[in-house]
């Protein structure tokens, strides 16, 4: 080590030991109390401040600290705070400024009254280079006792001159507004301006992935605080702001404040104009969307400093949100408050406040604008408000939803997080809704009159609904609804998470409704439906407390139950009931005006009787089961003309019906069984007996416990084996057999007014089917007429309910002595007998159609074979149409009665034409008669083959064949 | 023996029967245009109030032949049209056409080309005007496809007469409908007569 070296040591060795022997000292010096006197003493003779101090330190390497620091004056405190530290820089006392104070904690206080006090003589004027405040509280003393508190201010400031006369200057990062202030307080005897330029930092820099750089926002005020000689205060300001961003979005525009105070006032008049050109569309906590466009405001009120109210003589608002004026009070310590504040607010597009509405309303589209009349009450945070809205010719549209004309017209309140509006006149023109599936609602006119309320559990309204001029149409052919007007009283309650229950009985006044072929007239109706209900969204169930449909004329079913998995596959378990519904009006309105065009027969049927039913319903879209009873009273069923008549009827029909069928059918032990219980009937003027049998619905099977039996005409016919297997999937498919016993047919032809004769009607009809169109059968019918036997086989009724009935059969007779038959007929006296057949016998819509037919006498040893005058001219005029009665009249001088030994004829009936031949032939002659060997003897042969079917009616009508009249 | 066997099948080849079942389409055709007319009255003319019974026609619908190698033509007579069956439909058809015929007017039913009627458009007509026009046209076609049915019968045509009766029919309903209804080409459009 050089010699330089060692001595270069050695001086620093002995500059650091005297450093710290100098810093020791220092330190020991700063901690005694009376180094603590002397800078109390220093600083209150250079800043006029008195600053108390509990402790100093010095911290390395020249950094004073201050503990527990407390500035006042005019014993007021400034200042409060943990710790101050000042570094010193000998260098800087040259020109008389402290290097850096750190603030930790501070509290200052502020008095806008001191601020008009002159400034106290400053022995010195002290600079400091750097202010750092850490978390500091500003309390602003407006008034005596009245402070307003600013918490959590971090203020980093350069170059601040204090302790110049009435001039402070500070620059301040503002992290809350991402900026930074430059602000200039000047003071003088009379004035304190303040110039506040808030400048907030670009974005977009190095590490951002932005980028275009937004351009930096900026704020520019001025103030001015003066007091004139009269001690009348005015402060005054105003500013600009350019892209300044708040409350995430950009503010631009001016304002002009002004405020001025009379000496010792407690009062002060306020005035604000505001115009904003450009401000945040959406703002925190206020979930509206403000449009573009231009906002101003202007405000002119009245401060009070003890009470901190700003009376709002009147404001102003001017915002594409729509305008409003309003006046009242505004408490603003120590919490905001709004007292008697009322406002008048106008064109206030709805599109705007959609915000506010519950989903899906928030998605709709809205046009037109709102007005509204509000009265504010209470805290900003639980204010009250109430008004009346107003509203017409708003237009809604959405995805399938649109309404031409609403009209809105109700008070309101709104506290505790509630709207209520009561008297609400909700009125809606041109509604229309579409859903996804086609189906198309609409109405003329929708009005709503009642309550409505939305508290925390979600909005709910009572009122009336009126609807006028409602339409719908359901996808598919002819579901269509028209006309519709109905008035009602509902209660809904939506709670939109959890469930959204409806109360209410509606009538429909008016309406058609076409269901495919089925049409009704509602206002004969006049239908009501009363319901109480809810759906529950979580569980996904629909909970029906009740619903009751009542129409007039017809009568009420009740239903009740729940339908669980709503939107999924619906498992319903319900129960449904009514009483009395009249029988005749239920098949007047649905049946009779729905078939009478196909089924003119319905046309004639009058029907009667209470019908009711009660049953309970499981299972879902797949499987439902329908399990309970029907039951008819006092029924009637008979035809205009009065040909037949049957009641009264009494039904009691148990039923389990399953759609679709059951796989396995119900063991027949499990079925109910009810009764059928006819009283009376009639068949023209047959009296019908008593008619019981028990009988059953079960699993879609409708069965007879016993055999049906029907007294009628003397004797009983018996319906058995009755087996209908579905009459839900397929009610075509029935089959009985039929038995028939003691039958009278003199009371049965006279009954159908029919040419009476005598003999009894039997049979047995094994199996008689119905295939939908045709009634098939099996086996015969026996009946024992005129002393003979004629039995009915291969039966068939064909189209029985259209307007095309035809009867199909087969007949064959024999033994029938012609005496006691040509009475019956007064068709002239035969005697003999008579056996033949008709195949493939048609009767359509009353008339003979088609038949092959073969009849012949057969000579009896027992039986004369004689044939009248009368007779034999009936005969001639039948088969030629030629009146023989001037040839008869001369034989019948002669005798009266005439021998034959054979009569009858082959006859084929087709297409209108009667092909008659005689019952022999010779000689190319057709014999209808032929004449015995034993005089006086007869033949009639036939020379007219075939016969139109008119002419035959016209030959019919010509012998007038008729009942022969008996005497009693 | 070879010589033999080739006469033989030479003559059972001449000797082979062709029958051939004619359809007497002319006379459907004029039984057609008769119960048309008689149940709708043609263009602008009122149905024909029935008489009593039609008249009768001689019952040679369907003629067989027999012939080697060649067909005959036959001349064909009218065929039957008169039974009750056929009486009542007809009757029932007639009564109807009163209470279409106005719809048919106003172009709410058309005809189409398979002679049925069909309803067109219903808008702007009351429900219950619609409701009847449904039932109507639905027993109209009810009653023109049992007409059908029972001409079939009538003449001993077999079921597979019955489409071939029904255009027919189609072509005199179409034919004979009045100026300004609406009808249904080929190709399913509808048109204006």
């Amino acid at each position: 080590m050089s010699a330089l070296k060692k001595r270069f040591f050695k001086a620093a060795l002995a500059t650091a030991i005297a450093v710290l022997c100098a810093f020791i000292l220092i330190d020991a010096i700063v901690k005694t109390d009376r180094f603590k006197q002397w800078a109390r003493a220093e600083i209150a003779a250079r800043t006029g401040y008195d600053v108390s101090v509990s402790s100093f330190t010095m911290l390395p390497p020249f950094r004073l600290s201050a503990r527990d620091v407390t500035v006042s004056k005019f014993s007021k405190t400034l200042l409060q705070s943990d710790q101050l530290v000042i570094t010193i820089n000998p260098l800087d006392f040259l020109s008389r400024t402290i290097h850096r104070i750190r603030l930790q904690n501070p509290v200052l206080r502020l008095d806008i009254e001191n601020w008009m006090s002159p400034p106290a003589p400053a022995p010195g004027a002290l600079a400091v280079r750097h202010l750092n405040v850490e978390n500091a509280t500003v309390v602003l003393t407006t008034v005596p006792d009245s402070r307003v508190e600013f918490r959590g201010i971090r203020i980093n400031a350069q170059n601040l001159n204090a302790g110049e006369s009435g001039r402070l200057s500070l620059r301040a990062e503002v992290p809350a507004l991402a900026g930074s202030a430059d602000v200039t307080v000047q003071q003088s005897e009379t004035e304190v301006t303040a110039a506040v330029h808030l400048q907030q930092h670009r974005r977009g820099r190095v590490f951002d992935r932005v980028s275009a750089d937004p351009p930096a926002g900026s704020l520019q005020a001025d103030f001015q605080l003066r007091r004139d000689e009269t001690g009348i205060l005015e402060i005054t300001g105003a500013g600009r702001s350019e892209a300044f961003t708040l409350a995430g979005g950009e503010v631009s525009g001016t304002f002009d404040l002004g405020l001025r105070r009379g000496a010792a006032s407690p009062q002060a008049d306020v005035s604000l104009d505001v115009r904003l050109t450009d401000f945040p569309r959406r703002l925190d906590r206020f979930p509206i969307t403000i449009p573009e466009g231009a906002t101003t405001l202007r405000l002119e009120g009245l401060y009070g400093f003890e009470r901190h109210t700003l009376e709002v003589k009147a404001v102003r608002v001017a915002s594409p949100l729509g305008s409003a004026e309003g006046n009242g009070r505004i408490v603003l310590q120590p919490q905001l408050r709004f007292s008697s504040f009322r406002a008048s607010i106008r064109d206030v597009p709805v599109e705007n406040l959609k915000s506010f509405f519950p989903e899906p309303l928030r998605n709709w589209n809205y046009r037109g604008a709102m007005a509204a009349e509000v009265e504010i009450e209470g805290p900003w945070e639980s204010a009250a408000l109430k008004g009346v809205t107003r509203a017409s010719g708003l237009g809604i549209s959405a995805e399938g939803v649109s309404i031409a004309d609403l009209r809105l017209n109700g008070p309101w309140e709104w506290s505790d997080g509630s709207l209520r509006s009561q008297r609400l006149i909700l009125q809606a023109k041109r509604v229309a809704v579409e859903t996804n599936g086609s189906a198309q609602f609409s109405a003329a006119e929708l009005r709503f009159e009642g309550d409505v309320e939305t508290g925390r559990g979600g909005p709910a309204a009572t009122g009336r609904l009126q609807l006028t001029g409602g339409r719908f149409a359901l996808p598919g052919a002819n579901k269509i609804g028209e006309n519709f007007a109905a008035a009602g009283r509902i209660a809904a309650a939506f709670d939109m998470a959890r469930r959204v229950s409806l109360t209410g009985r509606v009538s429909i006044a008016n309406g058609q409704l076409l269901w495919g072929k089925f049409f009704a007239d509602l206002k004969a109706y006049r239908p009501t439906f009363a319901f109480d209900g809810e759906y529950r969204l979580g569980d996904d169930v629909i909970q029906l407390r009740r619903f009751n449909v009542a129409a007039a004329a017809i009568g009420r079913v009740d239903l009740s139950g729940t339908i669980e998995q709503f939107a999924g596959s619906r498992l319903f378990t319900l129960e449904a009931a009514s009483r009395g519904l009249d029988a005749g009006a239920l098949f007047d309105s649905t049946v009779r005006e729905t078939f009478n065009q196909s089924h003119p027969f319905l046309n004639q049927l009058k029907i009667a009787g209470r019908l009711g039913f009660s049953m309970k319903v499981r299972g879902d879209r797949e499987r439902l089961v329908a399990e309970g009873a029907l039951e008819l009273r006092q029924a009637a069923i008979r035809t205009d003309t009065g040909r037949w008549e049957i009641g009264p009827l009494t039904l009691n029909l148990p039923f389990r019906v399953h759609l679709p069928a059951p796989r396995e059918p119900a063991a027949s032990a499990e079925a109910r069984f009810g009764r059928l219980a006819i009283a009376e009937a009639r068949i023209g003027s047959e009296a019908v007996g008593a008619v019981e049998s028990g009988l059953t619905l079960w699993d879609n099977a409708l069965r007879f416990r016993d055999p049906v039996m029907i007294p009628v005409f003397g004797g009983v016919i018996a319906l058995s084996h009755v087996v209908w297997p579905d009459v839900i999937a397929d009610p075509r498919a029935l089959s009985l057999s039929v038995q028939a016993r003691d039958v009278q047919l003199e009371r049965l032809t006279r009954s159908l007014n029919w040419p009476s004769f005598g003999g009894t009607l039997a049979g047995s009809i094994p199996r008689m089917a119905w295939d939908g169109s045709a009634l098939r059968s099996d086996g015969e019918i026996r009946i024992n007429v005129f002393g003979g036997q004629a039995r009915i086989g291969s039966l068939e009724i064909e189209n029985p309910f259209s307007s095309l009935p035809s009867i199909r059969l087969n007949l064959r007779f024999h033994d029938i002595h012609l005496d006691q038959a040509s009475e019956s007929f007064a068709f002239g006296r035969i005697s003999g007998i008579l056996e033949g057949r008709f195949d493939d016998l048609v009767v359509t819509d009353g008339q003979p159609a088609r038949f092959r037919g073969e009849v012949r006498t057969v000579e009896r040893s027992d039986s004369d074979q004689w044939i009248s005058v009368e007779a034999l001219n009936n005969i001639t005029v039948l088969s030629s149409g030629n009146d023989a009665t001037a040839l008869y009249a001369g034989l019948a001088g002669l005798f009266e009665n005439f021998r034959y030994s054979k009569l009858g004829f082959k006859a084929t009936l087709r297409n209108d034409k009667l092909t008659l031949r005689g019952v022999e032939t010779r000689d190319d002659k057709e014999y209808l008669v032929v004449g015995s060997w034993i005089p006086p003897t007869v033949n009639i042969i036939s020379h007219t083959q075939e016969i139109g079917f008119s002419e035959l009616l016209r030959r019919l009508e010509r012998i007038g064949v008729r009942e022969t009249p008996k005497a009693n | 023996m070879v010589k033999q066997f080739i006469v033989g099948l030479a003559f059972l080849a001449s000797a082979c029967v062709t029958v051939n079942i004619y359809f007497p389409a002319a006379a459907v055709e004029r039984a057609a245009d008769e119960i048309v007319k008689e149940t709708w009255g043609g263009p602008g003319e009122p149905a024909k109030k029935e008489a009593p019974q039609s008249r009768l026609l001689t019952p040679n619908a369907m003629r067989i032949s027999f012939q080697i190698a060649s067909d005959v033509y036959a001349q064909e007579a009218d065929i039957n049209v008169s039974n009750p069956a056929i009486r009542a439909l007809k009757d029932s058809i007639r009564k109807r056409s009163q209470l279409i015929k106005p719809h048919m007017d106003r172009g709410n039913v058309g005809i189409r080309r398979d002679g049925l009627l069909a309803v067109r458009t219903t808008d702007g007509l009351p429900l219950k005007e619609r409701a009847e026009i449904q039932q109507l046209v639905e027993a109209e076609n009810r009653d023109r496809e049992a007409l059908y049915r029972e001409i079939a019968e009538a003449n001993n045509m077999s079921r597979d007469a019955v489409p071939k009766i029904k255009a027919i029919f189609a072509r005199s309903w179409i034919q004979q409908a009045n100026s300004g209804w609406w009808i249904q080409d080929d190709s399913g459009t509808w048109k204006k007569k």
